[in-house]
């Protein structure tokens, strides 16, 4: 998994408010030589969470990267010293084994060969309550297909509450 | 079906598996005999109970084991006469009992008849053509079957056609700046390859170990990751620019564990991806439904989650060539979330590919629900009434004169 994935990733588990960034423990990365191509990386840049690629960059070994995100000038000026940089950070260094933790829970997710486990347990996804409107308003789990039948237009799906 | 001699009796009230020789015991009946007795029971089932015949439980009424000498199999056959869901206490498959498959229970990793055997002997069996039906994802997408889908040269083709074709329905913008896409259920990197040679960047999403490690193996360039699309995608809002998804979205209609409702799953699918796509940015699947009330709950549930688009379907008259594509639009009119822009926009960046497919393409309207057709504001115009109410009067219906208040704008609060 490279630097502009982890980026990207958030921990959805049910109850997470502020799953990212992801804290990233290396136990072995890998470094990748990819093409330079500027386009792409002017793309990105509005969409990177600065803070936390140099974070990132720094527990992947990478210090590199300036502490304060860099203004438009420098992105788009003719100098590609930084571009580089970001290059480098964001598609050259990959964590091949390590771990992934959710900065709130501190669960975490494996990374075998480079690839991270996020599946998550069954009573880490967000949960979906129906409330049976025969029994009441107590809210139960739906317990056999008939009562999902039956009770399929009053189902309430609180994982949408958010954000 | 040509069987070798798999025999055997079905007690449903058992609950302890027996074992039946079968070369001593007297035959109740021939599994090729029960196979399609069972298939039509489950097929004369209503749709919605279908959906739930496949489920897991830990008790399930196991009826026989059934043993094939010639090639030594072992596999478990039950007869299920209700559908009976053990809601608690499941934690993985493996640790459980069984899976049901219609009305079959198949022991997993069974001291007696082990998964990775009993998936390949439901394979051949054939039972049933739509690999969605035999298990869940993770585990018929095992290693054996990840080598096999990923070293035949026919489906290489076509999942590099079907990808081509997603990512020209997914028209990013001619600018030669490389995109971040998204490929859900990526599996051995087929699909992400076609991504990569269009020089686009990707993140691939597959609920199956053995399809990545495949991918691994082949170097693909996309980053892989480990997750289940029904779960929710963990990413963050607005960040990607697309995404496709190639045959993979059928299969979260089905309930693989009792936790899972399919409406509830592909919910949280759609919700999740609308969120982390960038506005005005395009989704594309294809999927394989297995039935229109399929295509209907898949399509519904996107179009809630608040996507604007519709269905294209290529070869719509062929039944071997016929392949769907759903096109989604995320939010490209930001003034008007629901008002059919979207929908009228990606029709016709769908008529610009019907003319470059010779017009192999058509989008169907038909499956599309009622509500996408309601919503063009504009309405059909002065025109258009007239020349319907002339066809009518041709037709010798009784019709109003026309006069200057036929299609006449109304209020909009009318
Ligand atoms: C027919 S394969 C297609 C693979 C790839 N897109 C291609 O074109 O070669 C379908 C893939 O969807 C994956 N899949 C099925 N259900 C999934 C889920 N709930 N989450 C993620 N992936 C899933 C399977 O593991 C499998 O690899």
């Amino acid at each position: 998994m490279r630097l502009i994935t982890h980026n990207m990733l958030s921990c959805n588990i049910k109850g997470v408010t502020n799953g990212f960034p992801l804290k990233i423990e290396a136990e072995k990365v890998v470094e990748k030589e990819v093409d330079f191509n500027p386009d792409f990386l002017r793309h990105m840049f509005a969409k990177i969470e600065w803070k936390a690629l140099v974070e990132a960059a720094r527990s992947m070994g990478y210090a590199e990267l300036p502490e304060d995100s860099p203004d438009a000038t420098v992105i788009e000026s003719a100098d590609e010293t930084f571009l580089r940089k970001l290059h480098h950070a964001l598609l050259e260094l990959h964590l091949e084994e390590g771990a992934l933790v959710c900065p709130e829970t501190g669960r975490k997710f494996p990374v075998n060969k480079g690839i991270p486990n996020m599946l998550l347990h069954e009573d880490e996804v967000k949960q979906t309550v129906c409330i049976d409107l025969r029994k009441g308003n107590e809210p139960t789990r739906i317990r056999s297909p008939k009562d999902r039948v039956l009770m399929q237009d009053v189902c309430i799906d609180l994982s949408l509450q958010v954000p | 079906m040509n069987l070798p001699v798999r025999k055997v009796t079905a007690d449903v009230n058992r609950s302890q598996p027996r074992r039946v020789d079968v070369n001593t015991e007297p035959p109740f009946l021939t599994l090729e005999k029960l196979i399609p007795q069972l298939l039509k029971r489950q097929s004369t089932r209503g749709q919605e109970h279908e959906r739930y015949l496949r489920f897991r439980g830990q008790s399930g009424r196991c009826s026989e084991y059934v043993s094939d000498h010639n090639s030594s199999r072992d596999f478990l056959v039950s007869v299920f006469p209700d559908v009976n869901i053990k809601p608690s206490g499941e934690s993985s498959l493996a640790a459980s009992g069984f899976i049901a498959v219609g009305l079959f229970v198949l022991p997993l990793r069974n001291s007696v008849a082990q998964s990775c055997r009993i998936v390949p002997a439901l394979k051949t069996l054939k039972m049933s053509t739509r690999p969605e039906l035999l298990a869940p994802p993770e585990i018929f997408y095992d290693d054996s079957e990840a080598r096999k889908y990923t070293s035949s040269s026919r489906i290489v083709e076509i999942q590099a056609r079907l990808s081509e074709r997603a990512l020209e329905l997914l028209a990013l913008p001619e600018d030669d700046v490389p995109r971040f896409l998204l490929d859900i259920g990526c599996g051995s990197g087929l699909s992400g390859e076609t991504i990569s040679e269009n020089g686009h960047q990707w993140i691939g999403l597959d609920i199956s170990a053995s399809m990545l490690n495949v991918a691994v193996e082949r170097e693909v360039e996309g980053d892989l990751l480990l997750g289940d699309m029904g779960q929710g995608l963990g990413l963050r809002a607005g960040v990607i620019d697309g995404a496709i998804s190639i045959s993979a979205v059928q299969w979260l209609c089905n309930a693989d564990k009792s936790s899972h409702e399919p409406r509830l799953r592909l919910k949280a699918f759609f919700g999740s991806l609308y969120r982390c796509l960038s506005r005005g940015a395009r989704a594309v699947f294809q999927v394989y439904p297995e039935s229109i009330a399929q295509r209907e709950l898949i399509l519904r549930q996107a179009l809630q989650a608040g996507f604007g688009g519709g269905l294209v379907v290529d070869y719509p008259h062929s039944t071997k060539k016929r392949k769907e594509f759903l096109v989604l639009t995320c939010g490209s009119v930001p003034t008007s979330i629901n008002d059919g822009h979207k929908g009228s926009g990606s029709e016709d960046d769908d008529d610009d590919s019907e003319d470059e497919d010779n017009g192999m393409v058509c989008v169907s309207d038909r499956n599309r629900p009622r509500k996408k057709q309601r919503t063009n504001k504009k309405g059909k115009g002065r025109e258009w009434v007239l020349r319907k109410k002339e066809q009518s009067r041709r037709k010798g219906n009784d019709v109003p004169a026309d006069s200057k208040y036929t299609a006449r704008k109304r209020k909009s609060r009318f």
